[in-house]
């Protein structure tokens, strides 16, 4: 059956992929357990009878479903995506080698929902309310995970 | 180093892309159109025949083709030789292809 309608994986990659797989990198701190994530998503979509309503908001919740459930199930292990980057550069800001490497160490250190929040808000621009009614969590609770990332952040760039 | 400090580092970068295979591995593969695999079975069975099966054709009872007064007045048109006929079937076939497409869409 052709897979080229509204429900094909491939099509909604080219849409959604790269912003979902970024998303799946910071949520995992491992870019190849992102892969998997993202790939069992899409795969999954092949099986679903019914098309997508709501496509972005529907894959999201689907990202982050599997990435919660990999880290729950310890299928992410804590060192592998060491020798994979987590960020890159973006084109017009000049950068430091050692900086990405730090900020990527500290980053690793972070649990899971304080690097949601930072990727939310700081690298996809979402406001504390857009997170808290994404992550079904209160505002005040997002807003607190935000502090605290940023202070685990400062604390480990400062002593290293 | 203050939280702006940290922010301000961080709007520096992004999280990195997905691998170039990604997209490729996520793709079903493309299905094969059936009337492209007819015309390509009707193709086939007309080069074969021309080849090598010539007398053996014409003791068979034809089955009328809808397409067979197609070409024939096109190789009409093309010469009315061997390669017009060959010209003029690989013509038919491409237009009944197009067609079945636009059907399709």
């Amino acid at each position: 059956m052709s897979q080229r309608g509204p429900g094909d994986p491939g099509r909604l990659f080219e849409i959604h992929g790269p912003a979902l797989y970024r998303y799946a990198v910071m949520l995992l701190a491992d870019a190849a357990a992102a892969e998997d994530a993202i790939q069992q998503v899409f795969v999954s979509l092949l099986r679903r009878p019914a098309p997508i309503e709501n496509e972005a908001h529907y894959l999201r919740r689907a990202v982050r479903n599997e990435c919660y459930s990999m880290l729950r199930a310890r299928k992410v292990r804590g060192d592998s995506g060491a020798d994979r980057p987590l960020l890159e550069a973006i084109a017009a800001a000049p950068v430091a080698h050692d900086e990405r490497i730090a900020l990527e160490g500290a980053i690793r250190l972070l649990p899971p929902e304080q690097r949601e929040v930072i990727h939310l808000h700081v690298f996809e621009g979402w406001t504390f309310q857009q997170v808290a009614d994404a992550s079904d969590e209160s505002i005040n609770t997002i807003a607190a995970r935000y502090r605290y990332a940023i202070a685990k952040l400062r604390q480990t760039l400062t002593s290293s | 180093m203050k939280d702006h400090d940290i922010e301000s580092a961080l709007r520096r970068y992004r999280p990195v892309g997905p691998p170039a295979d990604l997209h490729a591995r996520l793709a079903p593969p493309r299905r094969v159109w059936p009337w492209a695999a007819a015309a390509a079975a009707l193709l086939a069975v007309t080069l074969g025949a021309r080849a090598g099966i010539g007398n053996l054709a014409s003791q068979v009872p034809t089955v009328p083709d809808p397409m067979a007064q197609a070409v024939a007045d096109l190789t009409q048109l093309l010469g009315g030789d061997a390669p017009a006929r060959q010209m003029a079937e690989l013509i038919i076939v491409e237009q009944q292809m197009r067609q079945e497409r636009t059907r399709e869409q």
